[in-house]
């Protein structure tokens, strides 16, 4: 008896296990932006929640916060901007290039949506352009290196 | 628990020094910054977000030479360098470089001054942007740094500089952000005044 209650302690203990470490995926990339010219260097963090919602945060190298971002339900929501950077228009382009992204950043595919293109380029890349003012995401997987 | 009530006590145990003794460690601690003439060390940044489950983890290397080159340079996992020669800055990752003046920007200016402060730990009694405070803890001492002007509050809450038993150098720095994230770097493999080459801080 002793011996069965173990065995199912164990077996649940051990789906738990699996459960938790299912619970959250994550991804994290090298962002180059080129903004009308102007370039910016940057690291972008998402994680993707069981219920397929995704948030992530967009820092410099040395870890200052650009903006935090979620998604859900096709559309992206981003807070949390440095301040300098906390203009409604500003927050307006990322929101929708950021729902565009994030609809499609997981499915390795190319994509199209009015002024907004994303190309999965074969070296894993894969550059998204808002082609109606001239911005330019490119995210490169983070190599796990130790 | 009255064990670990104890034990909680002497883990969190941390005494504000008075306006005297907080002046005096910082003048030994200038003292061994100003007599330091360059310096070189492996790090480790740490980033917790609130947002996050997990933490960011990257780590570099970082050269020092009186009174202000510095080659900050993360190896893994991404590579990015900034090295900083006088007013020049430069920042090179794999798919940009970028020059900047550094009299011509002054957030930056503000940065880098910060930059400069938190790895010697020289000039922090007369920081002017930030109102500091000085801790012994169990570890030895730290000094929180609370910004004074506009631009660095909206950056920080307060930046944490752990100093080496000895007070001779700093030995971590915990940047507290706004959105309560918390940046930890730690300085590690610590070499004083070794030779470095001047081509190390080369800027374009």
């Amino acid at each position: 008896m002793k011996a069965r209650l173990l065995f199912v302690n164990l077996l649940l203990f051990c789906c738990l296990v699996s459960c938790f470490a299912q619970d959250v995926s994550s991804k994290d990339y090298n962002l180059f932006m080129q903004i009308r010219g102007r370039e910016i260097t940057a690291l972008c963090v998402m994680e993707v929640k069981a219920d397929s919602t995704i948030v992530g945060t967009v820092v410099n190298e040395f870890g200052v916060k650009a903006f935090d971002f979620s998604f859900a339900n096709g559309k992206a929501k981003v807070f949390n901007m440095i301040a300098f950077l906390d203009k409604w228009y500003i927050r307006k382009v990322l929101r929708g290039d950021f729902s565009f992204i994030l609809s499609n950043i997981g499915s390795g595919r190319d994509a199209v949506k009015k002024k907004r293109r994303l190309t999965v380029l074969s070296n894993g890349d894969i550059c998204v352009s808002n082609d109606r003012y001239n911005i330019h995401y490119t995210f490169t997987p983070m190599s796990s290196k130790p | 628990m009255l064990l670990a009530s104890m034990l909680s006590l002497h883990v969190w145990g941390q005494t504000k020094l008075t306006a005297q003794q907080q002046n005096q460690i910082l003048e030994k601690i200038e003292k061994a910054a100003s007599a330091s003439t360059s310096m070189q060390c492996d790090f480790t940044q740490t980033k917790s977000m609130k947002l996050l489950s997990k933490e960011m983890q990257s780590k570099g290397m970082m050269y020092f030479k009186q009174p202000n080159k510095l080659r900050w340079q993360y190896t893994s996992p991404y590579d990015y360098t900034f090295i900083m020669n006088g007013d020049k800055v430069t920042m090179k990752s794999s798919k940009s470089t970028q020059n900047i003046d550094v009299q011509g920007n002054k957030i930056f200016r503000q940065i880098t001054k910060i930059i400069l402060n938190c790895i010697t730990g020289g000039g922090l009694r007369s920081a002017a942007d930030f109102q500091v405070e000085v801790y012994k803890s169990d570890n030895g001492y730290f000094a929180k740094l609370y910004p004074k002007k506009k631009e660095l509050k909206q950056l920080y809450q307060v930046i944490e500089i752990t100093f080496n038993q000895q007070l001779t150098m700093v030995s971590g720095v915990k940047m507290v952000e706004k959105t309560g994230d918390v940046t930890t770097v730690k300085l590690l493999n610590v070499k004083n005044n070794p030779s470095i080459n001047e081509s190390t801080f080369a800027v374009r």
